[in-house]
Protein backbone atom coordinates (compact mmCIF):
# COMPACT_ATOMS: atom_id res chain seq x y z
CA UNK A 1 0.00 0.00 0.00
CA UNK A 2 1.70 3.18 -0.87
CA UNK A 3 0.77 6.18 1.80
CA UNK A 4 -0.61 9.29 0.44
CA UNK A 5 1.55 12.14 -0.17
CA UNK A 6 2.13 15.62 1.88
CA UNK A 7 -0.48 18.31 0.13
CA UNK A 8 0.82 21.51 -0.06
CA UNK A 9 -0.09 24.88 -1.51
CA UNK A 10 2.05 27.36 -2.93
CA UNK A 11 0.33 31.01 -3.08
CA UNK A 12 2.41 33.03 -5.13
CA UNK A 13 1.87 35.81 -7.90
CA UNK A 14 5.28 35.05 -9.84
CA UNK A 15 4.49 32.35 -12.66
CA UNK A 16 8.18 31.54 -13.07
CA UNK A 17 9.01 31.04 -9.36
CA UNK A 18 5.13 29.51 -8.94
CA UNK A 19 6.50 26.79 -11.79
CA UNK A 20 9.83 26.28 -10.25
CA UNK A 21 8.22 25.42 -6.81
CA UNK A 22 5.84 23.15 -8.32
CA UNK A 23 8.08 21.50 -10.44
CA UNK A 24 10.80 20.88 -7.57
CA UNK A 25 8.02 19.83 -5.14
CA UNK A 26 6.13 17.44 -7.30
CA UNK A 27 9.52 15.80 -8.10
CA UNK A 28 10.31 15.11 -4.58
CA UNK A 29 6.50 13.10 -4.46
CA UNK A 30 4.36 15.84 -3.11
CA UNK A 31 0.69 16.79 -3.72
CA UNK A 32 1.11 20.24 -5.15
CA UNK A 33 -1.76 23.21 -5.45
CA UNK A 34 -1.10 26.65 -6.34
CA UNK A 35 -2.64 29.86 -6.11
CA UNK A 36 -1.80 33.17 -7.57
CA UNK A 37 -2.91 35.37 -5.07
CA UNK A 38 -4.16 35.22 -1.28
CA UNK A 39 -7.83 35.43 -2.07
CA UNK A 40 -7.46 32.97 -4.61
CA UNK A 41 -5.56 30.67 -2.10
CA UNK A 42 -8.75 31.71 0.49
CA UNK A 43 -11.18 29.76 -2.29
CA UNK A 44 -8.87 26.73 -2.56
CA UNK A 45 -9.16 26.33 1.31
CA UNK A 46 -12.62 26.20 1.59
CA UNK A 47 -12.72 22.61 -0.23
CA UNK A 48 -9.66 21.39 1.82
CA UNK A 49 -6.57 21.64 4.56
CA UNK A 50 -2.92 21.37 3.05
CA UNK A 51 -0.29 19.91 5.01
CA UNK A 52 1.69 22.46 4.64
CA UNK A 53 1.22 26.49 2.83
CA UNK A 54 4.29 28.13 1.26
CA UNK A 55 3.30 31.60 1.22
CA UNK A 56 4.81 34.97 -0.71
CA UNK A 57 4.11 38.13 0.68
CA UNK A 58 4.07 40.63 -2.29
CA UNK A 59 1.05 40.06 -4.12
CA UNK A 60 -1.73 41.72 -6.16
CA UNK A 61 -5.62 41.54 -4.95
CA UNK A 62 -4.97 39.99 -1.61
CA UNK A 63 -1.25 40.04 -0.32
CA UNK A 64 0.61 37.34 2.27
CA UNK A 65 -0.23 39.69 5.28
CA UNK A 66 -3.90 40.23 4.40
CA UNK A 67 -4.11 36.29 3.24
CA UNK A 68 -2.67 35.53 6.90
CA UNK A 69 -5.16 37.86 8.55
CA UNK A 70 -8.26 36.40 7.30
CA UNK A 71 -7.06 32.48 7.42
CA UNK A 72 -6.53 33.60 11.13
CA UNK A 73 -10.08 35.02 11.49
CA UNK A 74 -11.53 32.05 9.92
CA UNK A 75 -10.00 29.32 11.20
CA UNK A 76 -8.84 27.82 14.29
CA UNK A 77 -6.18 25.17 12.89
CA UNK A 78 -3.69 26.13 10.38
CA UNK A 79 -0.86 24.11 8.77
CA UNK A 80 2.40 25.19 9.08
CA UNK A 81 2.63 28.31 7.12
CA UNK A 82 6.27 29.06 5.49
CA UNK A 83 6.48 32.68 4.44
CA UNK A 84 8.86 32.71 1.44
CA UNK A 85 10.20 36.54 0.21
CA UNK A 86 12.44 39.07 -0.73
CA UNK A 87 10.94 41.23 1.48
CA UNK A 88 13.20 41.85 4.17
CA UNK A 89 12.69 45.24 5.89
CA UNK A 90 12.16 44.51 9.93
CA UNK A 91 8.98 46.02 10.00
CA UNK A 92 8.06 43.69 7.32
CA UNK A 93 9.15 40.44 9.21
CA UNK A 94 8.44 41.60 12.60
CA UNK A 95 4.97 42.33 11.55
CA UNK A 96 4.11 39.09 9.52
CA UNK A 97 5.72 37.05 12.71
CA UNK A 98 3.04 38.20 14.84
CA UNK A 99 0.99 35.91 13.13
CA UNK A 100 0.80 31.92 13.27
CA UNK A 101 4.00 31.89 10.85
CA UNK A 102 6.88 29.16 11.13
CA UNK A 103 9.26 30.21 9.26
CA UNK A 104 10.49 33.47 7.32
CA UNK A 105 12.62 32.76 4.44
CA UNK A 106 14.02 35.44 1.89
CA UNK A 107 14.21 33.82 -1.34
CA UNK A 108 16.97 34.69 -2.63
CA UNK A 109 19.10 33.50 0.24
CA UNK A 110 17.28 30.16 0.30
CA UNK A 111 18.53 27.41 -2.24
CA UNK A 112 15.92 24.41 -3.43
CA UNK A 113 17.74 22.37 -1.62
CA UNK A 114 17.37 24.07 1.53
CA UNK A 115 13.60 25.17 1.08
CA UNK A 116 12.53 21.32 0.30
CA UNK A 117 14.71 20.03 3.63
CA UNK A 118 12.98 22.87 5.86
CA UNK A 119 9.60 21.51 3.71
CA UNK A 120 10.35 17.68 4.62
CA UNK A 121 11.32 18.87 8.68
CA UNK A 122 8.10 20.89 9.38
CA UNK A 123 5.95 18.74 8.30
CA UNK A 124 7.27 15.56 9.90
CA UNK A 125 6.74 17.73 12.92
CA UNK A 126 3.10 19.02 12.02
CA UNK A 127 2.57 14.64 11.63
CA UNK A 128 4.30 14.05 14.96
CA UNK A 129 2.54 17.15 16.71
CA UNK A 130 -0.93 15.53 15.65
CA UNK A 131 -0.04 12.04 16.41
CA UNK A 132 0.65 12.90 19.67
CA UNK A 133 -1.61 15.12 20.28
CA UNK B 1 50.70 114.36 27.34
CA UNK B 2 48.22 113.31 29.09
CA UNK B 3 45.26 114.62 26.92
CA UNK B 4 46.89 112.49 24.05
CA UNK B 5 46.56 109.25 26.25
CA UNK B 6 43.13 110.40 27.30
CA UNK B 7 42.81 110.99 23.16
CA UNK B 8 44.19 107.19 22.63
CA UNK B 9 42.13 105.68 25.14
CA UNK B 10 38.92 107.13 24.61
CA UNK B 11 39.58 106.10 20.85
CA UNK B 12 40.63 102.73 22.45
CA UNK B 13 37.16 102.68 23.80
CA UNK B 14 35.28 103.92 20.60
CA UNK B 15 37.09 100.77 18.95
CA UNK B 16 35.80 98.64 21.54
CA UNK B 17 32.34 100.01 20.97
CA UNK B 18 32.27 99.38 17.74
CA UNK B 19 33.39 95.79 17.38
CA UNK B 20 31.19 95.29 20.01
CA UNK B 21 28.40 96.36 17.77
CA UNK B 22 29.85 94.61 14.50
CA UNK B 23 30.18 91.44 17.13
CA UNK B 24 26.11 92.28 17.70
CA UNK B 25 25.31 92.54 14.14
CA UNK B 26 27.35 89.79 12.63
CA UNK B 27 25.44 87.26 15.50
CA UNK B 28 22.09 88.91 15.10
CA UNK B 29 22.31 88.64 10.95
CA UNK B 30 24.52 85.53 10.90
CA UNK B 31 22.64 82.58 8.38
CA UNK B 32 22.92 80.27 10.91
CA UNK B 33 20.61 79.97 13.79
CA UNK B 34 22.22 80.94 17.17
CA UNK B 35 20.92 80.96 20.72
CA UNK B 36 22.15 81.72 23.77
CA UNK B 37 21.05 79.87 27.10
CA UNK B 38 21.81 80.51 30.76
CA UNK B 39 23.47 77.53 32.60
CA UNK B 40 19.95 75.84 32.71
CA UNK B 41 18.91 76.29 29.35
CA UNK B 42 16.61 79.46 29.60
CA UNK B 43 17.52 81.70 26.30
CA UNK B 44 18.78 84.61 27.02
CA UNK B 45 19.34 86.10 23.20
CA UNK B 46 18.21 84.47 19.79
CA UNK B 47 19.09 85.58 16.18
CA UNK B 48 17.23 86.98 13.54
CA UNK B 49 17.95 83.00 11.94
CA UNK B 50 17.07 81.29 15.26
CA UNK B 51 13.02 83.49 14.65
CA UNK B 52 13.04 82.71 11.37
CA UNK B 53 13.83 78.77 11.35
CA UNK B 54 12.02 78.21 14.60
CA UNK B 55 8.91 80.56 13.66
CA UNK B 56 9.26 81.85 17.53
CA UNK B 57 9.53 85.49 18.10
CA UNK B 58 13.21 87.00 20.51
CA UNK B 59 10.16 87.99 22.98
CA UNK B 60 8.65 84.29 22.66
CA UNK B 61 12.01 82.41 23.86
CA UNK B 62 13.37 84.60 26.04
CA UNK B 63 12.98 83.21 29.04
CA UNK B 64 11.41 79.76 27.35
CA UNK B 65 14.48 76.70 27.34
CA UNK B 66 14.87 75.32 23.17
CA UNK B 67 12.19 72.76 24.25
CA UNK B 68 9.84 75.30 22.99
CA UNK B 69 10.59 73.87 19.82
CA UNK B 70 12.36 70.61 20.68
CA UNK B 71 11.29 67.76 22.68
CA UNK B 72 10.88 65.24 19.69
CA UNK B 73 13.67 62.91 20.18
CA UNK B 74 13.77 59.79 22.58
CA UNK B 75 14.95 60.97 26.51
CA UNK B 76 18.10 59.31 25.60
CA UNK B 77 19.04 61.75 23.12
CA UNK B 78 18.92 64.21 25.52
CA UNK B 79 20.44 62.53 28.24
CA UNK B 80 23.39 62.30 26.01
CA UNK B 81 22.84 65.81 25.30
CA UNK B 82 23.74 66.94 28.83
CA UNK B 83 26.47 64.46 29.47
CA UNK B 84 28.76 65.80 27.07
CA UNK B 85 27.68 70.01 27.90
CA UNK B 86 27.23 70.24 31.90
CA UNK B 87 28.97 66.76 32.78
CA UNK B 88 31.59 67.07 30.71
CA UNK B 89 31.56 70.36 29.72
CA UNK B 90 32.05 69.42 26.02
CA UNK B 91 30.63 70.38 22.77
CA UNK B 92 27.53 68.53 21.79
CA UNK B 93 27.13 67.69 17.78
CA UNK B 94 24.19 65.60 16.55
CA UNK B 95 21.09 65.59 14.42
CA UNK B 96 17.61 66.08 15.99
CA UNK B 97 13.89 66.65 14.48
CA UNK B 98 12.49 69.81 15.91
CA UNK B 99 8.87 71.36 15.42
CA UNK B 100 8.42 74.93 14.46
CA UNK B 101 6.01 77.09 16.00
CA UNK B 102 3.26 76.48 12.75
CA UNK B 103 3.65 72.54 13.67
CA UNK B 104 5.91 71.94 11.05
CA UNK B 105 8.45 68.98 11.78
CA UNK B 106 12.13 70.02 10.36
CA UNK B 107 15.59 68.19 10.58
CA UNK B 108 18.48 70.68 12.35
CA UNK B 109 22.01 70.06 12.84
CA UNK B 110 22.71 71.29 16.16
CA UNK B 111 26.21 72.03 17.82
CA UNK B 112 26.13 73.30 21.20
CA UNK B 113 29.25 74.81 23.19
CA UNK B 114 29.49 75.34 27.36
CA UNK B 115 30.73 78.79 27.79
CA UNK B 116 33.51 78.32 30.98
CA UNK B 117 33.68 81.37 33.41
CA UNK B 118 37.55 81.59 33.42
CA UNK B 119 37.79 82.24 37.08
CA UNK B 120 35.65 79.48 38.28
CA UNK B 121 35.57 77.19 35.56
CA UNK B 122 31.82 77.16 35.81
CA UNK B 123 29.16 77.21 32.61
CA UNK B 124 28.13 80.56 32.64
CA UNK B 125 26.08 80.21 29.25
CA UNK B 126 25.83 77.76 26.53
CA UNK B 127 25.72 79.02 22.63
CA UNK B 128 23.44 77.43 20.49
CA UNK B 129 23.89 77.38 16.83
CA UNK B 130 20.78 74.97 14.51
CA UNK B 131 21.01 74.60 11.32
CA UNK B 132 18.08 73.47 8.77
CA UNK B 133 19.14 70.16 7.10
CA UNK B 134 15.47 69.10 6.20
CA UNK B 135 16.22 69.16 2.35
CA UNK B 136 19.52 66.79 2.76
CA UNK B 137 17.71 64.51 5.10
CA UNK B 138 14.67 64.19 2.44
CA UNK B 139 17.08 63.74 -0.32
CA UNK B 140 19.07 60.95 1.90
CA UNK B 141 15.56 59.48 2.66
CA UNK B 142 14.84 59.34 -0.94
CA UNK B 143 17.93 57.89 -1.87
CA UNK B 144 17.67 55.01 0.35
CA UNK B 145 14.32 54.50 -0.40
CA UNK B 146 15.81 54.06 -4.23
CA UNK B 147 18.31 51.71 -3.00
CA UNK B 148 15.97 49.89 -1.19
CA UNK B 149 13.31 49.29 -3.69
CA UNK B 150 16.11 48.92 -6.39
CA UNK B 151 17.75 46.24 -4.47
CA UNK B 152 14.49 44.38 -3.75
CA UNK B 153 13.06 44.53 -7.49
CA UNK B 154 16.49 42.97 -8.44
CA UNK B 155 16.74 40.07 -6.23
CA UNK B 156 13.39 38.89 -7.41
CA UNK B 157 14.84 38.06 -10.78
CA UNK B 158 18.62 36.53 -9.44
CA UNK B 159 16.58 34.29 -7.19
CA UNK B 160 14.25 32.59 -10.13
CA UNK B 161 17.71 32.13 -11.90
CA UNK B 162 19.27 30.87 -8.60
CA UNK B 163 16.16 28.48 -8.37
CA UNK B 164 16.00 27.64 -12.18
CA UNK B 165 19.90 27.28 -12.41
CA UNK B 166 19.93 24.91 -9.45
CA UNK B 167 16.95 22.28 -10.70
CA UNK B 168 19.25 22.01 -14.00
CA UNK B 169 21.74 21.06 -11.98
CA UNK B 170 20.24 18.49 -9.24
CA UNK B 171 18.21 16.82 -12.37
CA UNK B 172 14.89 17.52 -11.30
CA UNK B 173 14.13 17.92 -15.30
CA UNK B 174 16.85 15.29 -16.05
CA UNK B 175 20.72 14.55 -16.87
CA UNK B 176 22.55 17.75 -18.25
CA UNK B 177 25.51 16.53 -19.97
CA UNK B 178 29.24 17.29 -18.49
CA UNK B 179 29.72 20.58 -21.04
CA UNK B 180 26.26 21.64 -20.13
CA UNK B 181 26.21 21.04 -16.22
CA UNK B 182 29.53 23.18 -16.55
CA UNK B 183 28.02 26.14 -18.56
CA UNK B 184 25.38 25.95 -16.15
CA UNK B 185 27.36 26.68 -13.14
CA UNK B 186 28.70 29.73 -14.85
CA UNK B 187 25.62 30.86 -14.97
CA UNK B 188 25.20 29.87 -10.68
CA UNK B 189 28.26 31.71 -10.06
CA UNK B 190 28.09 35.31 -12.35
CA UNK B 191 24.21 35.29 -10.58
CA UNK B 192 25.46 34.60 -7.06
CA UNK B 193 27.73 37.55 -7.42
CA UNK B 194 25.32 39.97 -9.13
CA UNK B 195 23.01 38.90 -5.98
CA UNK B 196 26.04 39.74 -3.32
CA UNK B 197 26.49 42.80 -5.01
CA UNK B 198 22.77 43.81 -4.76
CA UNK B 199 22.45 42.64 -1.07
CA UNK B 200 25.38 45.11 -0.20
CA UNK B 201 23.70 48.09 -1.54
CA UNK B 202 20.20 46.95 -0.02
CA UNK B 203 22.72 46.44 3.60
CA UNK B 204 23.46 50.22 3.10
CA UNK B 205 19.80 51.10 3.04
CA UNK B 206 19.14 48.58 5.67
CA UNK B 207 21.28 50.15 8.47
CA UNK B 208 19.40 53.47 7.67
CA UNK B 209 15.95 52.00 7.59
CA UNK B 210 16.98 49.95 11.03
CA UNK B 211 17.45 53.55 12.57
CA UNK B 212 17.75 52.97 16.04
CA UNK B 213 14.28 53.33 16.52
CA UNK B 214 14.27 50.71 19.02
CA UNK B 215 17.10 52.50 20.78
CA UNK B 216 18.94 48.75 20.46
CA UNK B 217 19.36 45.86 22.44
CA UNK B 218 22.00 44.98 24.71
CA UNK B 219 24.40 43.29 22.64
CA UNK B 220 27.45 40.83 23.64
CA UNK B 221 30.00 41.62 21.56
CA UNK B 222 32.14 38.80 22.22
CA UNK B 223 29.59 36.04 21.24
CA UNK B 224 29.27 38.18 18.05
CA UNK B 225 32.84 38.17 17.22
CA UNK B 226 32.72 34.51 18.11
CA UNK B 227 29.74 33.50 15.79
CA UNK B 228 31.43 35.30 12.68
CA UNK B 229 34.55 33.48 13.37
CA UNK B 230 32.61 29.96 14.33
CA UNK B 231 31.00 30.28 10.70
CA UNK B 232 34.44 31.59 8.27
CA UNK B 233 36.46 28.48 10.45
CA UNK B 234 36.05 25.95 7.45
CA UNK B 235 37.04 28.90 4.97
CA UNK B 236 40.09 30.06 6.79
CA UNK B 237 41.16 26.49 7.12
CA UNK B 238 40.61 26.17 3.60
CA UNK B 239 42.76 29.26 2.94
CA UNK B 240 45.45 27.91 5.38
CA UNK B 241 45.14 30.98 7.80
CA UNK B 242 46.31 30.77 11.20
CA UNK B 243 43.37 32.42 13.70
CA UNK B 244 44.57 34.31 16.91
CA UNK B 245 41.46 34.95 19.07
CA UNK B 246 40.96 36.78 22.73
CA UNK B 247 37.88 36.87 24.45
CA UNK B 248 37.83 39.01 27.72
CA UNK B 249 35.34 37.48 30.15
CA UNK B 250 33.05 38.28 31.32
CA UNK B 251 32.63 41.19 28.97
CA UNK B 252 29.80 44.26 29.56
CA UNK B 253 27.12 44.55 26.73
CA UNK B 254 27.09 47.60 24.35
CA UNK B 255 23.76 48.88 23.37
CA UNK B 256 23.46 48.03 19.66
CA UNK B 257 21.66 45.95 16.98
CA UNK B 258 22.71 42.60 16.97
CA UNK B 259 22.09 42.01 13.23
CA UNK B 260 24.21 45.61 12.55
CA UNK B 261 27.19 44.49 14.73
CA UNK B 262 27.37 41.13 13.22
CA UNK B 263 27.42 42.74 9.58
CA UNK B 264 30.36 44.88 10.56
CA UNK B 265 32.14 42.00 12.01
CA UNK B 266 31.71 39.95 9.28
CA UNK B 267 33.02 42.99 6.58
CA UNK B 268 35.68 43.26 8.95
CA UNK B 269 36.70 39.47 9.02
CA UNK B 270 35.80 38.55 5.24
CA UNK B 271 38.07 41.61 4.43
CA UNK B 272 41.11 40.38 6.37
CA UNK B 273 40.67 36.80 5.17
CA UNK B 274 40.53 38.12 1.34
CA UNK B 275 43.52 40.18 1.58
CA UNK B 276 45.75 37.60 3.20
CA UNK B 277 48.17 34.83 1.94
CA UNK B 278 47.95 31.34 3.05
CA UNK B 279 50.17 30.99 5.67
CA UNK B 280 49.37 34.44 7.53
CA UNK B 281 47.50 34.93 10.97
CA UNK B 282 44.07 36.65 11.45
CA UNK B 283 43.84 37.84 15.20
CA UNK B 284 40.84 38.94 16.90
CA UNK B 285 40.80 40.50 20.29
CA UNK B 286 37.81 41.25 22.18
CA UNK B 287 38.17 42.97 25.62
CA UNK B 288 37.99 46.09 27.82
CA UNK B 289 39.39 49.56 28.27
CA UNK B 290 38.60 51.84 31.31
CA UNK B 291 38.02 55.28 30.73
CA UNK B 292 40.98 57.78 29.94
CA UNK B 293 43.36 53.92 28.98
CA UNK B 294 44.98 54.53 25.49
CA UNK B 295 43.00 52.55 22.75
CA UNK B 296 45.68 52.22 19.84
CA UNK B 297 46.17 56.05 19.77
CA UNK B 298 42.50 57.04 21.23
CA UNK B 299 41.93 57.99 24.48
CA UNK B 300 38.09 57.60 25.37
CA UNK B 301 36.43 59.58 28.37
CA UNK B 302 34.35 56.64 29.16
CA UNK B 303 35.00 52.66 29.44
CA UNK B 304 34.71 51.02 26.10
CA UNK B 305 34.71 47.62 24.67
CA UNK B 306 36.91 46.98 21.84
CA UNK B 307 37.36 44.61 18.94
CA UNK B 308 40.43 44.52 16.53
CA UNK B 309 40.20 42.32 13.63
CA UNK B 310 44.18 42.42 12.47
CA UNK B 311 45.57 40.98 9.62
CA UNK B 312 49.11 39.85 7.80
CA UNK B 313 47.62 40.96 4.68
CA UNK B 314 48.72 43.64 1.60
CA UNK B 315 47.81 46.32 3.59
CA UNK B 316 46.92 49.68 2.21
CA UNK B 317 49.18 52.46 0.90
CA UNK B 318 49.73 55.36 3.00
CA UNK B 319 48.11 57.71 0.33
CA UNK B 320 44.79 55.96 0.24
CA UNK B 321 44.29 55.42 3.81
CA UNK B 322 42.13 58.61 4.12
CA UNK B 323 39.58 57.60 1.36
CA UNK B 324 39.11 53.85 2.72
CA UNK B 325 35.66 54.32 4.29
CA UNK B 326 34.53 56.43 1.59
CA UNK B 327 31.32 54.33 -0.44
CA UNK B 328 32.77 52.50 -3.38
CA UNK B 329 36.09 53.50 -2.95
CA UNK B 330 38.88 50.32 -2.95
CA UNK B 331 42.56 50.87 -2.08
CA UNK B 332 44.52 49.74 -5.18
CA UNK B 333 46.16 47.03 -2.95
CA UNK B 334 42.93 45.68 -2.65
CA UNK B 335 41.64 46.17 -6.99
CA UNK B 336 44.55 43.79 -7.50
CA UNK B 337 43.77 40.87 -5.43
CA UNK B 338 40.21 40.61 -6.00
CA UNK B 339 38.80 42.71 -9.00
CA UNK B 340 34.57 41.71 -8.33
CA UNK B 341 34.35 43.98 -4.72
CA UNK B 342 33.01 47.28 -4.92
CA UNK B 343 34.26 49.33 -2.35
CA UNK B 344 30.94 49.08 -0.23
CA UNK B 345 31.89 46.88 2.87
CA UNK B 346 34.12 49.28 4.94
CA UNK B 347 31.72 52.02 4.63
CA UNK B 348 28.95 50.01 5.48
CA UNK B 349 31.06 48.63 8.91
CA UNK B 350 31.36 52.23 9.60
CA UNK B 351 27.56 53.86 9.01
CA UNK B 352 26.50 51.15 11.62
CA UNK B 353 29.04 51.78 13.96
CA UNK B 354 28.54 55.72 13.80
CA UNK B 355 24.74 54.93 13.99
CA UNK B 356 25.82 53.04 17.17
CA UNK B 357 27.91 55.60 18.65
CA UNK B 358 30.84 53.84 18.20
CA UNK B 359 34.20 54.91 16.73
CA UNK B 360 36.72 52.99 14.09
CA UNK B 361 40.11 53.49 13.20
CA UNK B 362 42.68 51.51 11.63
CA UNK B 363 46.55 50.94 11.10
CA UNK B 364 48.21 49.51 8.31
CA UNK B 365 51.20 49.14 6.60
CA UNK B 366 51.74 47.71 2.71
CA UNK B 367 53.40 44.12 3.34
CA UNK B 368 52.80 43.79 6.85
CA UNK B 369 48.58 44.36 7.13
CA UNK B 370 46.01 46.14 8.77
CA UNK B 371 44.74 46.43 12.19
CA UNK B 372 40.72 48.08 12.38
CA UNK B 373 40.00 48.78 15.64
CA UNK B 374 36.45 49.30 16.94
CA UNK B 375 35.14 50.78 20.52
CA UNK B 376 31.75 50.88 21.42
CA UNK B 377 30.34 52.87 24.65
CA UNK B 378 29.36 50.32 27.49
CA UNK B 379 25.72 49.92 28.20
CA UNK B 380 25.29 51.61 31.35
CA UNK B 381 24.46 49.51 34.41
CA UNK B 382 20.86 51.53 34.71
CA UNK B 383 19.88 50.62 31.80
CA UNK B 384 20.56 47.06 31.65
Amino acid sequence: MTEKPHTILIIEDDTAQREALLTRLQREGFAVDTARNGSHALTLLETYTPDLILLDLNMPVLSGKGFLEQVQARRTHLPPIIVLTNDERLSEVSEVLEHAVTDYLVKADTSMERLVALVRERLTASVSCVSSG
Amino acid sequence: MLMDELRSSGKELGDHAEQLELFALAVRYAADHIIITDPAGCILYANAAAERLTGYSLDEMRGATPGLWGRQMGKEFYERFWQSVRDRKEQFIGELRNRRKSGEVYDAEVRVAPVLDRATGEVRCYVGIERDITAQKNLERTKNEFLSLVSHNLKTPLGTVAWYAEMLLDGTVGTLTHEQSAYVREVQTANARMLQLVRQLLSVSRIELAVTASGGEAVDLGEVVATVLRERAAELARRQLTLDTYYEHPLAPVRGEQVLLREAVENLVANAITYTDPGGTLTVRVFHKSANEEVYGHHFLEDRVVVVVGDTGCGIPRAEQERLFEQFFRASTARERDANGIGIGLHLVQRIVRKLHGDIWFRSDVGTGTEFYLAFPHLRATEA
